[in-house]
């Protein structure tokens, strides 16, 4: 019987340290530094590759995700793009969203109307302007919905145990669109 | 000892006689119809179309994009809103093993994709469904960025599969924004590491006080 108890005692306190460890590389994963993003020699890539909003020091790889199984995909390596949404800088709303890790969106808050947000495309680069910021609740999807305008939309959690949503409305700078120089051989 | 030996021969046995081959095949990636990529191929307003795998005709809108060289997707949208996608990929570069691979999971092998419109060379091709407006107009939309009514980038009156309205993800159809956040759970496990330390450690106490 004694040693029965030992066993569950050493089993509590050994789970507990895991979970421990657990929780610990949880709160280490949003602050590890993100890899740097490198140059990428896509010219023609299908889908947005990066982003950046100078204001607030962002800068990280967007990664095409999906919403399937009633689930939107994330990614721990940047910034998600909904592909199902029209690509940047082409008419409609495309939306995008990020961990509010401080290693990926965790500043997005700190943004202000009329600052930049960079889209790169292979070596096509957009350029919006931050027209609204609105919190809002997890269940208010209308921020998704498709406009007749060429809008970018860009969330991140925040809140008290992360149950809202900091939603950022860029829109297009007129003579947005252009090609980054090619590079020479 | 001996029974233990016998049964990992037995096991090994097994295993070395059903398990198949794997041949690894990384399959390309396709975007969706709802925001259709590449250079168009062909493109049909309306017409009765083929869809590989299938010996029934289908009425509707049909677009072919071209992804590379080896890709590319075809785009099918019934006049009741059905869609179907076609991923087609050139089977040229893939042995015969890879290509079985692909069968198993679903791929139809097109011997030769000149029957299809595509080039001489064999194909593998995979279908899933989506969701789009009905064909009757040409409603323009969010795969293309066009709200002209066209969608293929033309003038000449001849509409794209890009036009449909997404459904699902920016029609409000979904329960909620993603979840960017991972709070909850790590408090929850800390707070479990927590409850589970102090309920051994206590244990343990009061055992030793006994």
């Amino acid at each position: 019987m004694e040693g029965l108890n030992r066993s569950i005692n050493g089993i509590l306190i050994a789970s507990g340290f895991v979970f421990l460890i657990l929780s610990s590389i949880l709160v280490w994963q949003r602050y590890a530094p993100r890899p740097l993003l490198s140059e990428s020699s896509a010219t023609h890539a299908i889908y947005p590759t990066s982003i950046r909003i100078p204001s607030i020091g962002v800068k990280l790889p967007i990664i095409p995700s999906q919403f399937t199984n009633n689930q939107f995909q994330t990614t721990n390596d940047g910034v998600s793009y909904l592909a199902s949404t029209p690509l940047p800088g082409t008419i409609g709303n495309s939306v995008m969203y990020g961990h509010n890790w401080p290693n990926l969106l965790g500043d997005l808050p700190k943004i202000k109307t009329g600052d930049l947000i960079v889209v790169e495309q292979g070596n096509k680069i957009t350029r919006f302007t931050v027209a609204f910021i609105n919190v809002v609740s997890a269940n208010e999807t209308h921020v998704q919905q498709n406009t007749n305008d060429i809008r970018l939309t860009i969330y991140t959690c925040t809140g008290f145990f992360d149950s809202k949503r900091f939603v950022v409305t860029a829109i297009v700078d007129p003579n947005t669109v252009s090609s980054l120089p090619k590079k020479s051989v | 000892m001996k029974n233990t030996f016998w049964t990992g021969v037995l096991i090994l046995t097994l295993l070395f006689a059903t398990g198949n081959p794997v041949h690894a095949v990384t399959i390309p990636s396709f975007p969706v119809c709802t925001s259709p990529q590449g250079d168009i191929k062909v493109s049909y307003s309306e017409g009765t179309h083929g869809i590989v795998g299938s010996t029934e005709t289908y009425t509707g809108r049909d677009a072919v994009y071209t992804l590379s060289q080896d890709t590319l997707t075809q785009c099918f949208c019934s006049t009741d809103g059905n869609g179907i996608q076609t991923n087609w990929w050139n089977a040229f570069s893939l042995s015969e093993d890879q290509v079985n691979t692909l069968k198993k999971e679903g791929w139809f092998y097109v011997p030769t994709g000149s029957l299809w419109g595509l080039e001489e060379d064999p194909y593998v091709a995979s279908n899933s469904t989506y969701s789009c407006l009905s064909t009757t107009t040409n409603t323009g939309g969010p795969g293309d960025g066009r709200s002209d009514g066209r969608s293929d980038g033309r003038s000449d009156g001849r509409g794209g599969i890009g036009g449909g309205e997404i459904l699902g993800a920016s029609t409000g159809q979904v329960l909620g924004l993603a979840t960017t956040g991972n709070m909850p759970v790590i408090a929850g496990t800390f707070f479990l590491a927590l409850s589970l330390l102090i309920l051994g450690i206590r244990r343990s106490l009061a055992s030793w006080k006994a």
